[in-house]
């Protein structure tokens, strides 16, 4: 089996879904679907986006990081204040909030890729808490404007009022939320470009080697703290203009997405999406999106119910949506299974049977699909 | 010197909590390498449970940390039964583990949400007054935590050191294939140490809701704390995690002190990750060697 020829089997397959779920969503605004829901697909383009990041560091590179929300913050507060503290165009405060991201990350990088596993997760869930105890807790008069008192990063308000992407002026009142439908949509999609391409070079390949065989890969040479502080940043760019993209278009900026449920939400999409594969963040931010709109009929037991998803899926689909969608399209009959096996050696039987169960669950590991 | 007594007092007081808030941690991070992010819900289980005894059933004191001992039992045999069972033996547990007790906390805390409602009440196990030092005051509330901590950490140490029980979990530790060559029940060994880590936390949440108050967040910030502290001292060194509890309580009261209450935490974090660049392993944790 020619390696070469598998990928580029993969890429175009990759290439065709992509392709016709831009379509998809670039024509369905024609069906006039109402505003609610076309406001709603927009946040799912922002959490898909930035899940599409998050599933870089912690599914491709296998760095357990919880403070990714941070990174978001750090990339719309910058934008925030640029464009209230400075008066900037929006547009340009969104490009040095994701360059600033990308400074942020990669120092988060440099103090937390230093220790094992899971203990990352710890240190960057910690980094994320202080950040938002710090924003609650700010008090103090920075600058005054009308007579109110606004703190430096917003306390636990949060930033208004420092500007829009200048949809009204453009389009009209009425279709700005098709600007910023078409907005969150191409930050969706040049994000996941680079994600796929990132995952499909030879970079993403020392990742894979990395999280899946950290001494294997050292030894062959690949610097572990390089590959993945590398990683760590460059995740760090989209998932600034994520937020940027989410602040402008929700014109505020607060300490609510570096919460406890916020986090959970955003990591049940990627749990159940599939960590690490292609199409898992973008499957799994619309499944939890459906979900989420169904279970706010609930009300109080939102977040118990997003906890259970959670913790149904790692038991029962341990590699999310994407492993299921592989096994349905791979799915053989256990009879068939034994009898290409073809041989009336049990013994040979048994070894036959029981490195299709161990197959399955690394080629499930490193699936792409 | 009636400032600096009330210092030292005051971080007696935050050390005590999070030295008891470590134990249970340190035991499942040290023997299982599980990563209970879920320990929070322990210490809100055992806090609600004592507060139930007392104001609820209105019962003698001496009840409260027995039953909250009964629910902390309960929700470890819960946690091991519907879900750590399903994932111990996955070759990714340790990150699955880290997404489940993230998951189990946010339930945990939204049951107690629903259930007993959002405010905050005051735990009636509780030792009002203290010793009066020229001036400064030292609660005798502290002085039981401290003390309890320590029986606590002296049970863990019987527990592992002397009973087959912590033979059998030691040595699940060490080295899991052969205690199941030789015919441990690895399954059952986990499920024995998540009940005793229960069972501690839940005593150990009893503790820190008699300082702070019973409401549902409570054991979250606790738990973070106490998990920045057990990789700084050392995976799994009990009587480390312990004193750097005491070292760390005692550095954020006096940055509190000097700065401002709201700088307490970055303080701690930011010395906690200057000494994890000095030493990655903890600054009393061995350097593990991964075999291939």
């Amino acid at each position: 089996m020619s390696s070469q020829q598998n990928i580029w089997g993969r890429v175009q397959r990759d290439f065709w879904v992509g392709l016709a779920f831009v379509v998809l969503f670039l024509i369905l605004p024609a069906f006039e679907p109402g505003k609610y829901i076309v406001t709603q697909i927009t946040l799912f383009f922002i959490w898909a986006a930035v899940v599409t990041q998050w599933n870089l560091v912690f599914g491709v590179g296998g760095i357990f990081s919880l403070g990714h929300m941070a990174i978001f913050a750090v990339g719309g507060y910058v934008m925030a204040m640029m464009g209230l503290y400075n008066e900037w165009n929006l547009w340009a405060a969104m490009i040095v909030g994701g360059i600033t991201a990308v400074i942020f990350s990669f120092l988060m990088g440099v103090l937390t890729l230093r220790l094992r596993g899971p203990y990352v997760a710890v240190m960057t869930l910690a980094i994320a808490q202080v950040m938002h105890a710090l924003i609650v807790t700010d008090v103090e008069c920075y600058f005054k404007k009308d007579m109110i008192c606004i703190n430096f990063t917003g306390g636990a308000k949060g930033i208004m009022k420092f500007g829009d992407f200048g949809f009204k002026e453009w389009l009209g009142y009425k279709y700005v939320v098709f600007g910023n439908y078409y907005l969150a949509l191409a930050l969706l999609v040049i994000g996941s470009i680079f994600a796929f391409s990132i995952m499909y070079s030879s970079l993403g390949a020392t990742f894979r080697a990395v999280r899946d065989h950290t001494i294997c890969a050292e030894t062959r040479g690949v610097n572990r703290r390089r590959a993945q502080l590398l990683l760590f940043s460059v995740s760090g760019f989209f998932t600034g203009l994520a937020g940027g993209v989410y602040g402008g278009i929700y014109r505020t900026v607060g300490p609510d997405s570096l919460t406890l449920p916020v986090l959970l939400f955003l990591l049940s999409m990627m749990v159940i999406g599939g960590r690490g594969t292609h199409w898992g963040p973008i499957l799994g931010a619309g499944a939890l999106m459906l979900a989420d709109t169904t279970l706010r009929g609930i009300g109080d037991y939102r977040i118990a119910g997003l906890s259970l998803i959670i913790i149904l899926s790692i038991i029962f689909l341990p590699r999310g949506l994407v492993g299921l969608v592989y096994d349905i399209f791979n799915w053989k009959p256990r009879s068939l299974i034994q009898f290409q096996a073809g041989s009336a050696d049990l013994r040979k039987l048994q070894r036959e049977k029981n490195s299709k169960k161990l197959n399955l669950r690394y080629i499930g590991k490193t699936s792409t699909l | 010197m009636d400032i600096f007594l009330q210092v030292i007092f005051s971080s007696l007081t935050v050390g005590s909590i999070y030295a008891v808030g470590t134990i249970a941690l340190s035991l499942l991070l040290g023997t299982l390498s599980m990563l209970n992010l879920a320990h929070g819900t322990f210490i809100a289980a055992g806090g609600y449970s004592a507060y139930w005894t007392m104001k609820v059933m209105g019962a003698h004191w001496i009840f409260a940390l027995p039953i909250s001992v009964v629910a902390g039992v309960i929700s470890g045999y819960l946690m091991y039964h519907l879900v750590v069972r399903w994932l111990y033996d996955r070759p990714d547990f340790e990150i699955d583990i880290i997404i489940v007790t993230v998951a189990i906390a946010a339930l945990g805390e939204n049951i107690f949400l629903n259930v007993a409602g959002p405010e905050a009440r005051r735990q009636p196990f509780h030792i009002d007054g203290g010793f009066h030092i020229a001036d400064a005051v030292l609660p005798y509330q502290t002085i039981l935590t401290v003390a309890i901590a320590l029986v606590l950490l002296i049970i863990v140490a019987l527990i592992l050191g002397k009973t087959k029980t912590g033979m059998v979990i030691r040595a699940v530790s060490q080295q899991r294939d052969a205690s199941k060559l030789v015919g441990i029940n690895v399954s059952k060994s986990y499920g024995q140490a998540i009940i005793i880590a229960g069972a501690i936390a839940a005593v150990s949440g009893v503790l820190v809701t008699g300082m702070a108050q019973v409401f549902p967040g409570v054991g979250s910030s606790v738990t973070l704390k106490a998990l920045v502290i057990v990789i700084i001292a050392g995976i799994g060194n009990l009587p480390a995690s312990v004193l750097m509890a005491f070292l760390l309580g005692a550095f954020e009261v006096t940055v509190q002190y000097i700065f401002g209450a709201r700088y307490g935490f970055p303080a701690m974090l930011g010395l906690v990750i200057i000494g994890l660049i000095w030493r990655p392993y903890g600054i009393f944790g061995k350097e593990t060697i991964t075999r291939v």
